[in-house]
């Protein structure tokens, strides 16, 4: 008992401190603050936008109403996640490097593991905001727009908000190990974009032109993405995989337990390497 | 009681051996000056002994290993420059000193006071000057009153001001009976702060004691009249000439055993000479400095 009221402290005090550090942090106002307005606001501007598409693709209801609205704000906060709070995360750590004050805190007593730890529990408190906003979002827009709807179909959400804070976690885990490795607030963000949407992709496509099969789908960015795939995926994914013989997707579980592995795989090493220098 | 003792501890950067096999002990209440040219290993040793660098080889251990992995929260650090979240004020960066040190604080009057930046408390720490993120940093190494306290090089980049500044306020904490380490290449001001010394070149210890004991006991004179070439000659009549200096417009001399200045001035006049400027002193330590690291490192 006296084990688990230490540990509860002890994130409490971690939390405490990195709200300290950052309440008055510009940046990261103006970040989260775009990410939760965009995340409630960009769904309903489409609308506003694109015309009502014809078959087989969904009309402009299914991005509005229970359940489906679940898969495209899922997918709008995919992009805000990896884009925004990415970027965030790689702004915190190599503030803290480049203003030396990562070093300062361990000169001042925390321990190399009380820091870390401490940019885990970042990680995983933007992660449930990111998630809180993404349920928040589609439960408002959900409710605002689904004709007879009932309780049962507003949580039919297919694991998708475990899934959604999973992907959190899995890209600002990415841009917490780049900016460990990089230091430098430039190399770190151009390495972290550049890996989102250039090399893996790059890679896989090399690796697709040799080898036509699944295993192209296990790359860590991509298991991460996968959480929460693009809605839009689930038509052409019936006709790759008659031509393929696999889906363009991970199944849930798939990507759940891969990018669960490269989630601890990341930690792991950010934590080597963090242990392992000087700073 | 042993403050820090420090067992063989090295450290290369490559090629480059920056400490090697130091060892050193610093009992409570010291203030210990460590001393050397710049690339000594002064930075690097209090890196290593801070937890930031990693040595290679050796061991050190502070409080006799009483306070375990938080021992270095009983220790107020600065090393090299002064780190702070630059968009936070002064009160904001203290706040995070104190949270990380587990210290429950009513505010920071006191030290803010004491560092005289309590008037620009509520400005971003970005908009300091160096002499003000200076002070700042000597103040942040205060909370907690900690038993020990450690500065690095704490007058570098300040104008003469600042450094007359920070010396005072080092002078006041020296006197509280706090550990003070303080590395340092400004000679003259670890002679006037520090009881201990100890003097590093290329990661090499080359001595280490009281400051009394690491000064030895040779006196100076400094003379000066208006005929200048017959002070020369008359010195060189009763000192080694190698012993006698021309400074900016007066000689210095290493005086034989024993001769006060009342002496000099007396021998001075029944020889004909008018001293227009007479002064006996001890051996600076800046000297010492200078002749330890040419004799003991063996490279002139």
């Amino acid at each position: 008992m006296n084990k688990l009221m230490n540990l509860i402290a002890d994130v409490r005090n971690s939390i405490h401190l990195e709200w300290l550090k950052y309440k008055n942090n510009t940046l990261a106002r103006i970040i989260i603050g775009v990410f939760t307005v965009a995340f409630s606001f960009v769904i309903l501007y489409g609308k506003r936008i694109i015309p009502n598409a014809s078959p087989p693709l969904p009309g402009l209801d299914t991005y509005y109403t229970f359940p489906t609205v679940w898969d495209y704000q899922g997918h709008i906060g995919n992009w805000l996640v990896c884009v925004l709070f990415g970027f965030l995360m790689v702004h915190f750590i190599t503030g803290e490097i480049s203003a030396k004050t990562m070093r300062q805190g361990i000169i001042n007593g925390q321990t190399r593991w009380d820091f870390y730890k401490a940019k885990f529990l970042v990680i995983v408190t933007l992660s449930t905001y990111a998630t809180l906003i993404y349920v928040l979002s589609s439960v408002i827009i959900g409710i605002c727009h689904t004709p007879d709807m009932y309780f049962s179909l507003i949580f039919d959400t297919n694991n998708l908000v475990g899934r959604f804070w999973l992907m959190s976690i899995g890209y600002l885990t990415l841009a917490f190990l780049i900016a460990m490795t990089f230091r430098t607030s430039g190399i770190s963000v151009i390495f972290y974009f550049g890996y989102v949407f250039v090399i893996e992709f790059s890679f896989r496509m090399i690796q697709l032109y040799f080898f036509r099969n699944k295993a192209i789908l296990f790359w860590p960015e991509n298991s991460i993405e996968d959480l929460v795939p693009n809605p839009l995926y689930k038509l052409p994914s019936f006709w790759m995989e008659k031509e393929w013989g696999f889906s363009p997707v991970l199944s849930s579980w798939e990507s759940i337990i891969t990018s669960s592995f490269y989630i601890t795989m990341m930690l792991l090493l950010a934590w080597r390497l963090f242990k392992r220098r000087d700073i | 009681m042993t403050i820090l003792s420090i067992n063989q501890l090295s450290k290369a950067y490559g090629n480059i051996q920056a400490v090697d096999k130091l060892s050193m002990v610093v009992e409570r209440g010291t203030i210990l000056g460590i001393l050397g040219p710049n690339g000594s290993g002064k930075t690097t040793t209090l890196g290593m002994i801070l937890d930031v660098i990693h040595s290679d080889s050796g061991t050190f251990k502070w409080f006799n290993g009483e306070y375990g992995l938080y021992h270095r929260k009983q220790i107020g650090a600065t090393l090299e420059t002064p780190n702070f979240y630059p968009y936070l004020n002064a009160d904001q960066n203290l706040e995070i000193v104190a949270q990380i040190k587990g210290v429950k604080q009513n505010g920071f009057d006191d030290i803010l006071e004491l560092i005289g930046l309590k008037a620009r408390r509520k400005s971003k720490f970005k908009t300091y000057s160096l002499g003000m993120k200076q002070r700042l940093a000597i103040g942040a190494t205060l909370i907690g009153d900690p038993e020990v306290l450690i500065f690095d090089e704490p007058t570098n980049g300040l104008d003469p001001q600042g450094i007359a500044e920070i010396r005072d306020l080092l002078i006041n904490l020296a006197s509280t009976g706090k550990t003070v380490i303080m590395a340092s290449h400004i000679l003259d001001e670890v002679e006037k702060i520090c009881t201990h010394v100890a003097i590093l070149k290329k990661g090499k210890l080359l001595a280490m004691g009281p400051v009394g004991f690491i000064l030895n006991n040779d006196r100076f004179a400094e003379l000066a009249t208006e005929n200048m070439m017959e002070l020369r000659n008359w010195l060189q009549s009763w000192i080694e000439p190698t012993f006698i200096k021309e400074m900016n417009g007066y000689l210095e001399c290493k005086l034989p055993e024993g001769y006060t200045a009342a002496q000099i001035n007396k021998l001075a006049f029944e020889n004909g000479l008018i001293l227009t400027y007479l002064k006996v002193r001890s051996r600076k330590l800046e000297e010492e400095f200078i002749e330890l690291t040419k004799t003991l490192a063996g490279d002139e």
